[in-house]
């Protein structure tokens, strides 16, 4: 019975222990998370309008309020660049690139981040004819 | 026989009191994850409301007029648009709303707390040049905006309710035709920020070009 007791004893010990490292304070956790934050280019994307102009489209999450740097661009199939937007901003965000026109062009969209000198960018894979 | 009662009744106890405690940490465990589970949540393109955009600031430089609007988002955030009266737009007329491109995320109509300011840069086709617009934030301080260009020259920007706007003509897009800095005053004409464009340009240019 003994024996049984201090199993029990230990397994309460580690129990609160666990807990204790889960609750532990907000700022150590948010050093650590600081440190692994990452700026995510997503979903490059763009939109032909019916009369032959169209626009590329990003976005960026950082999930965590720092600032970035980003560019979104709508490319045609030689990889000329149609239009851009380029800048700074915090946190996340979507961005498009001006109307541009794009009359007998592929188009696709392009998302590039850069938090911290971390770069990473997002290709669209489909196109469309413009 | 109440000896064996008190020993059982103390050992249930236990039992309960370790199951209650793990339960504790169980959760304490999870809930973290299950916060930064919802941040994972793929973004969706945003539908910008420019039926309802309201029109923030305007300029006509010696290179064409620039207007920005304020517009909701479908996904809640809050987009800055650009428009570009006499360049190429959409085939509906609020389309020419965002014709120069446009910026959404949450805090976009909130006033800037700890940098001085903010820019983006646009470019697009105009005529056989291009436009480029730059516009941004700037804290409540600032009262005046410029840009001072290579050859000493400057450009006055647009501003109103905290956003800039001021529109440059360049041969390539994505690039300056040289050295460009947005400098901003107080009301009694002192400094308060510069930025550098080139600098910014180069942290946002994906290393390919």
């Amino acid at each position: 019975v003994r024996a049984k007791q201090k199993l029990l004893g230990l397994l309460i010990l580690a129990t609160l222990a666990i807990g204790g490292v889960a609750y532990a304070p907000p700022k150590a956790e948010s050093t650590v998370a600081r440190s692994t934050v990452t700026c995510a280019p997503i979903g490059p994307g763009h939109h032909v309008n019916g009369n032959r102009t169209g626009y590329g489209v990003g976005f960026v999450d950082c999930q965590a309020q720092v600032q970035f740097n980003y560019t979104v661009r709508l490319y045609n199939a030689s990889g000329g660049i149609l239009g851009q937007n380029s800048g700074t901003a915090v946190g996340s965000g979507g961005f498009y690139t001006p109307t541009v026109g794009c009359a007998g062009a592929w188009v696709h969209g392009f998302i590039y981040s850069n938090y911290n000198g971390q770069g990473l960018s997002n290709t669209e894979t489909s196109a469309d004819f413009c | 026989m109440n000896r064996k009662l008190t020993s059982v009744l103390r050992r249930k106890a236990s039992q309960r009191l370790v199951i209650a405690a793990m339960c504790v940490a169980a959760v304490a465990l999870t809930v973290p994850y299950l916060g930064s589970g919802a941040q994972k949540r793929p973004l969706q393109p945003p539908q910008i409301a420019l039926d309802n955009a309201q029109r923030i600031v305007s300029v006509t430089t010696a290179d064409g007029p620039a207007v920005l609007y304020a517009a909701p988002a479908s996904n809640g955030t809050q987009c800055v648009t650009i428009s570009l009266p006499d360049l190429a737009r959409g085939s509906d007329s609020i389309g020419a709303r965002q014709n120069g491109g446009a910026m959404c995320s949450a805090g976009a109509m909130e006033p800037l707390t700890t940098a001085k300011l903010t820019t983006s840069m646009s470019w697009a086709p105009a005529g056989s040049a291009v436009a480029l617009i730059i516009t941004g934030r700037a804290a409540p301080s600032i009262r005046r905006i410029e840009l001072l260009l290579g050859d000493g020259s400057t450009v006055p920007a647009a501003l109103a309710t905290g956003y800039y706007v001021s529109r440059l003509s360049v041969t390539k897009i994505g690039q300056l035709s040289g050295p460009v800095e947005v400098v901003s005053y107080d009301g009694a004409g002192r400094e308060v920020a510069q930025l550098d464009l080139q600098a910014v340009l180069a942290a946002s240019t994906p290393p390919s070009g």
